[in-house]
């Protein structure tokens, strides 16, 4: 019997030894600096139109084309609290023979613009494709400016042509438009 | 939301089960063997469990990393350990969790005949158990977004969850047939306290190159979460906790949703040495269908981007219009619909095998008048554990061998080859102190120095008090 008892004294004995030693060289404070970084790419505009489509059903060239769209997402409270910069990709194609101008209005919820800019693409006699790409970066002031905005208002001018022609049913040509915007996110609860 | 997902990462970290009891397997001088095999080998007239105390178990496995990988004080930043964990892992890693105590045990011997060939044992515990595949996909999404990861297939049934609260009642019979054959099986209630399960996911988004515009993003989402026990306790409007504790304990007690099973095993003595034994557990189901609570996120959604200006879709629209369709499409796409729906679960069958050598006669000096065989004073042999999971099944194999230091003093040392490790020595002891039984397991010893390096750690503990006939 007494052979058991220090056998089992011997073998808690160890076992403590172990057990007092659990966890080491571990510091889970660690996760208070917990932070990870994705870039998201979203879609936003996109159209491809013939000439045609600037004149309206009486066959009158319509010089201006806008509208709104309301985007809730800029001033999301997530997007306000992680979104470190933002850039916007454009692109035009043009290949019909007059000048546009593209102009993006970034709009708060009191529709005062806080933001805008404008891309010119020039006019393309031949009717070749003349391609033009701007790239908007929201940093600093522009990304605070960004993060207020509930509207984007785009107008889309045609200038007059040179030789005062108008665009009809069968003016040649084409105008594209692509965008995309890229969202860089740092996530940092402790922030 | 970043809290949510903050505090589910760490939660992941922190635990995750296992079930494998390899050192408990045929350990027959420990009366808990029994509930591993219904068909095991009896060596007591009758036993009675302390309460409460009769068989405690804790088991956590995590595979793919370990706490000191995320967690070690090395002066590394804390973000490049947690990114290159994330990275190296895989989708069919796991964190699993399994926590079992015996809330009453018991057994005893009976029969016609002058040695009791039958026995038969009774007990009620419970169970915990959480398990989650490491869901791979929607971290690279959360860790890079989808900028650098154009045209790759994000899956999003890598969400793969489960957690759940139960109480189980059995009932076993085991008969000794003769000297070489002994059956068992034991019934089973479940009594479900609490269920939550995501585990029947589909779905995939991807970014891909555009035709109309830059990008094209492409949404089929099929997700599916089920509850049942959640909602009356999420949605009561009582902050009494005694309440919630009454209908808690209401629910142990066959209150919950019940489910039944079966367990069935048997021992072989193939030569008096050679012995094979196996046993299957828990096949049964729990039948879902009070305070159930279901969410469901299905939809498909195809997005380039908008076209304000020349809208092309019906006539008449406006472009306010256009762009609330656009909007509700995205809402409908997160739309989440709850519905009640009643749902049946099959219990995860686990399944044991163990083959072993018995050798070494204690060398008696003492005459042996009784003429009583004395029993093999070691064991050697394998183990075999399998246990049914979602994506594949949890398999474990060990080797073991087993002493008898004392009549009433056992040892069994194991090695087990499993999915969290190659290096798991494990040692447990059963001593019987006049009738007062006391037995420990523990798996992953080499760990126990620094426990934050352990992928899996199992524990096992318990009291008994065990009476023998031959033994007065």
């Amino acid at each position: 019997m007494l052979k058991i008892r220090v056998k089992t004294l011997c073998f808690f004995c160890v076992v403590g030894v172990f057990l007092s030693n659990c966890v080491s060289d571990v510091d889970f404070t660690q996760a208070e600096d917990f932070a990870i970084s994705p870039t998201l790419d979203t879609s936003i505009i996109y159209f491809e139109e013939p000439a045609s489509s600037f004149i309206d059903e009486n066959g009158v060239e319509q010089t201006i084309v806008r509208d709104s769209v309301t985007i809730e997402v800029f001033n999301d409270p997530f997007t306000v609290d992680n979104l470190i910069k933002a850039t916007f990709l454009f692109e035009v194609t043009n290949s019909i023979n007059r000048a546009y101008q593209a102009q993006i209005a970034f709009l708060d919820d009191v529709d005062v613009v806080q933001h805008s800019f404008t891309i010119s693409v020039d006019t393309s006699p031949t009717n070749q494709e003349i391609l033009v790409e701007h790239l908007e970066v929201f940093e600093n002031e522009s990304l605070q400016a960004l993060k207020q905005t509930t509207k984007l208002l785009i107008t889309l001018t045609l200038l007059p042509s040179a030789d005062g022609s108008v665009l009809d049913e069968n003016t040649l040509g084409m105008l594209k438009f692509k965008s995309k915007a890229t969202f860089y996110l740092l996530i940092d609860p402790s922030t | 939301m970043k809290k949510i997902s903050l505090l589910l990462f760490l939660s992941m970290c922190f635990v995750g089960f296992a079930q494998n009891k390899q050192l408990l397997y045929g350990f027959s001088e420990i009366p808990q063997s029994l509930q591993l095999n219904p068909g095991g080998q009896i060596t007591n007239d009758w036993y009675i469990g302390i309460p409460f105390l009769s068989h405690i178990h804790a088991n956590f496995g995590m595979t793919g990393l370990s706490i000191y990988d995320v967690f070690a004080d090395d002066g590394t930043d804390f973000n490049t350990k947690l990114k290159s964990t994330i990275y190296a892992m895989k989708e069919t890693d796991y964190f699993a969790l399994n926590e079992q105590y015996d809330l009453f045990s018991g057994g005893f011997a009976f029969g016609n005949g002058f040695i009791k060939n039958k026995y038969l044992s009774f007990g009620m515990y419970q169970e915990t158990n959480a398990f989650i595949y490491f869901p791979k996909d929607y971290a690279i999404l959360a860790y890079e977004g989808n900028h650098d990861n154009i045209n790759r297939i994000f899956d999003l049934s890598d969400l793969n969850v489960s957690a759940e609260l139960l109480t189980v009642f059995h009932l076993g019979y085991n008969k000794k047939v003769n000297n070489k054959f002994t059956y068992g099986v034991r019934g089973k209630i479940y009594s479900s306290i609490l269920d939550v399960k995501s585990i029947n996911n589909k779905g995939t988004f991807v970014t891909t190159e555009g035709e109309s515009n830059f990008l094209n993003h492409d949404f089929i989402l099929d997700l599916e979460l089920q509850t049942a026990g959640l909602k009356s306790f999420l949605d009561d409007e009582n902050s009494d906790i005694s309440q919630d504790m009454k209908t808690l304990i209401s629910r142990a007690f066959f209150g919950g949703n019940l489910g039944v099973g079966v367990d069935i095993g048997f021992t072989y003595k193939l030569t008096e040495q050679w012995t094979l034994e196996a046993s299957i557990q828990d096949i049964g189901f729990i039948s879902y269908k009070k305070d159930v609570e279901n969410f469901n996120l299905d939809g498909n959604l195809t997005y380039e981007g908008i076209n304000p200006l020349f809208q092309e879709s019906e006539e008449g629209q406006t472009a306010e219009e256009y762009w609330d369709a656009v909007a509700t499409d995205f809402e409908d796409l997160f739309q989440v619909d709850t519905t009640y729906t009643k749902y049946k679960t099959a219990r995860p069958i686990k399944f044991n095998a163990a083959l072993q050598y018995a050798f070494g006669k204690k060398n008696n000096q003492e005459c042996n008048c009784l003429q009583v065989e004395e029993d093999y004073q070691n064991r050697v042999g394998a183990h075999l554990f399998l246990m049914q999971r979602p994506k594949k099944p949890q398999t474990a194999l060990t080797a073991f061998y087993y002493r008898n230091l004392f009549s009433n003093f056992g040892v069994k040392a194991s090695y087990t080859l499993d999915s969290y490790s190659y290096t798991n020595l494990g040692l447990a002891l059963s001593a019987n102190i006049s009738g007062l039984h006391f037995y420990v397991a523990a798996d992953n010893l080499l760990k126990y120095q620094n426990l934050a390096k352990a992928q899996s750690v199992s524990l096992q503990l318990g009291f008994n008090y065990i009476f023998k006939n031959n033994e007065k």
